[in-house]
């Protein structure tokens, strides 16, 4: 398995929202998380890349457990948050150099233009991040994946203000990292598919705290 | 490990180059906060006994403003979020930042200080000792400060607790860098103050790398 | 959870058995103390009649260190643990802290104008005392500032670990640095440098204080304990 998510209890905001939840992703699967806003979905993407902590419940990349790996954390996994972490003053090149660092990839700059062509991205190589559009902005990130060595991706909302041709090649990406024998986890609140994915709905569970005054019995439940 | 580490300094110092207009702004701040103070005194004489105060008022506030800049940017835009679950310890990530805001804040300092030597017309010796303070003390108000922008990350309102909960952790500083001699009378500070702004910094390093890895911890939930 | 302790529901009940004799306790040994600190003590022959502050000030002055190590004790206990019972206590210690140091420094100042001939001095232990009153501040202001209570908690446990530095400054100030206030002299059990007269309402004050510290605290528990409760009931509602 490449990730697993073991009986996760969480608790957000006073709300349980995640009450005995489990997950499996093996090599080469897809799977679409859908749900409504608020239902936890990127929580459940901070949780498996070890950002949150579960109250009970483990997760496991590559069958280790998410806090017994430290240093090697960035050869696992590639995460694009909801954020997209780009610096408004930098330009695209520059922001997606000072992330492949990071990484401890090193490429020749042939090879990142190569890349940016795949989303028409090669005449704005040299803009600010803060002069382009939303949707811009979202490919430049999506570029990323491109550049990335890692198997399993996790990505947040990434049809988010895209144009269609650019969700179709999107779309391809991910089938084309699966047919690599790479995994995607990826969350959506619309109602999309991709061929050959798993789709999850997420519903929130119901409340265990009730109303009676008897029931704040733990000190759990006035936290 | 270390690698990383070296990676994260050079990741912050890039960045803040790139946004030269912060060293600009945090100098013109420098400038016309310390004029200001100056105006206030209406004899000229007495700026000559409150250089020090002048200075490390002016100096305290430009920093916190400025901390604010770097640790709210990072946070707004997701990369402290980035480089948390990159791997990357909380510790580096806090003393890289300080470092970078270290060098921001010395680079402008090369040329503010001899505007000092000239608008407050102090001594050589006076200057000196200035300097001397300046280069001990800034390496602890800098973690000081990025401890006190973390604190206040996110507050989406209300950012004046930053100063008002930080602020009492300055007052051992500033006593010992203008060293007060009238709070101490019977302590010859003088010869030991050096020793004990070292000292103060050994003790800072520490508890801000532990309460910062703590809110960090805390952030994003 | 290591410690469970008891339910609310009982931790409540017992504060309320707790809460009337503690103050009961405080109020009898407050009304002794009081007699005894104006008519059963002498005055002293250097500082006649107001040393009578002392009975107040030394006390005062005391709790507001006890209680600083209390917060920052059960903030390390709660960020150990994370049990909330901690994080109520340190929560509802803030504010009679701040009020305890506000007195030391009120009824401090207060002895100084005829002692030493003036309100205020810039002396160490003046100026840590004013600093921890700074801090419980802090303290009470992040405990207000995040909508979300467990969040203000842990940001609040942070400061008040950090804010421990302070305590042995205070502690120690009059020995590092020879200030104008006096050295401890009650600290040497074996040989206190007061007069035993002296020394008993002084100790019935500092009795009474402690019992009076406790049934607000407790109050204080109590009211916490139930406004959360309230608050868990309305979200539940809105939900």
């Amino acid at each position: 398995m490449v990730l697993e998510i073991i009986s996760v209890y969480f608790r957000r905001n006073k709300r349980l929202i995640f009450h005995n939840f489990n997950l499996k992703l093996a090599k080469s699967q897809i799977i679409i998380l859908i749900g409504e806003n608020g239902v936890g979905k990127s929580s459940l993407f901070d949780l498996s890349t070890g950002i949150l902590k579960p109250e009970k419940g483990v997760i496991k990349i590559n069958e280790m457990p998410i806090n017994e790996i430290d240093q090697k954390k960035k050869d696992l996994f590639t995460y694009l948050p909801h954020k997209d972490s780009l610096k408004e003053y930098l330009t695209v090149e520059e922001n997606l150099f000072n992330w492949l660092e990071l990484i401890d990839i090193k490429i020749r700059k042939e090879k990142l233009l190569d890349s940016l062509k795949f989303f028409k991205l090669n005449n704005l190589k040299n803009n600010l991040i803060g002069n382009l559009s939303q949707g811009q902005r979202k490919k430049v990130s999506l570029t990323k994946l491109l550049l990335s060595k890692c198997n399993l991706w996790i990505l947040d909302e990434p049809f988010n203000g895209l144009d269609i041709d650019s969700i179709n090649k999107t779309k391809k990406m991910i089938c084309n990292h699966k047919a690599n024998g790479g995994s995607v986890l990826l969350a959506s609140h619309i109602n999309l598919n991709i061929e050959g994915s798993k789709r999850i709905f997420i519903k929130s569970p119901k409340l265990k705290i009730s109303n009676k005054i008897t029931d704040f019995d733990t000190w759990e439940n006035i936290k | 490990m270390k690698l990383d580490f070296f990676k994260l300094v050079k990741r912050e110092i890039r960045i803040m180059l790139k946004n030269f207009s912060i060293i600009y702004s945090f100098s013109t701040f420098f400038v016309i906060a310390s004029l200001i103070f100056v105006f206030s005194v209406n004899d000229i004489s007495y700026v000559k006994i409150f250089y020090k105060s002048i200075v490390w008022i002016v100096l305290i506030f430009s920093i916190m403003l400025v901390s604010e800049n770097f640790l709210n940017e990072d946070f707004n835009d997701g990369s402290l979020k980035e480089l948390q679950f990159l791997g990357f310890s909380e510790e580096s990530i806090m003393v890289s930042k300080s470092i970078a805001m270290w060098v921001m804040i010395m680079i402008p300092m090369l040329f503010l200080i001899p505007l000092v030597f000239v608008f407050f017309q102090i001594t050589l010796y006076e200057l000196i000792s200035l300097v001397i303070n300046l280069f001990l003390a800034t390496p602890s108000l800098t973690l000081i400060s990025i401890l006190s922008s973390l604190f206040s990350v996110q507050l989406k309102r209300n950012k004046i607790i930053q100063f008002v909960i930080i602020l009492p952790f300055f007052v051992p500083m500033i006593i010992f860098t203008t060293s007060t001699e009238t709070l101490f009378e019977s302590y010859n500070l003088k010869e030991n103050q050096f020793l004990i702004l070292i000292g103060i910094f050994f003790i800072t390093l520490p508890v801000c790398l532990m309460a910062g890895r703590l809110i960090m911890r805390e952030i994003n939930k | 959870m290591i410690f469970k302790l008891a339910n609310p529901l009982r931790f409540q009940r017992l504060i309320e058995k707790i809460e009337p004799i503690t103050l009961n306790i405080a109020i009898t040994l407050l009304l002794v103390g009081l007699f005894f600190c104006f008519f059963g003590s002498p005055p002293d022959y250097l500082q006649g009649e107001t040393v009578r502050i002392m009975y107040i000030h030394v006390p005062c002055a005391w709790f507001s260190l006890m209680i600083y190590s209390i917060i920052a004790l059960c903030s390390i206990f709660s960020i150990v643990f994370k049990h909330t019972l901690a994080d109520l206590i340190s929560r509802s210690c803030a504010p009679i802290g701040a009020c305890f140091t506000l007195a030391t420094l009120l009824t401090g100042s207060i002895w100084g104008k005829p002692t030493w001939g003036t309100w205020w001095v810039w002396d160490a232990r003046l100026t840590s005392e004013l600093v921890l009153l700074i801090i419980y501040l802090g303290l009470i202001i992040i405990n207000n500032a995040y909508e979300d209570k467990s969040k203000a908690d842990r940001y609040s446990s942070i400061l008040a670990i950090i804010g421990i530095i302070n305590l042995p400054i205070i502690k120690w100030s009059v020995d590092w640095w020879s200030t104008l206030h006096q050295p401890a002299s009650i600290s040497k059990f074996s040989s206190p440098s007061i007069d035993p007269s002296m020394l008993l309402p002084l100790f019935i004050m500092t009795f009474s204080f402690f019992f009076f510290f406790i049934s607000i605290l407790l109050v204080r528990v109590r009211g916490e304990i139930i406004q959360r409760k309230i608050e868990v009931i309305r979200f539940n509602r809105m939900v």
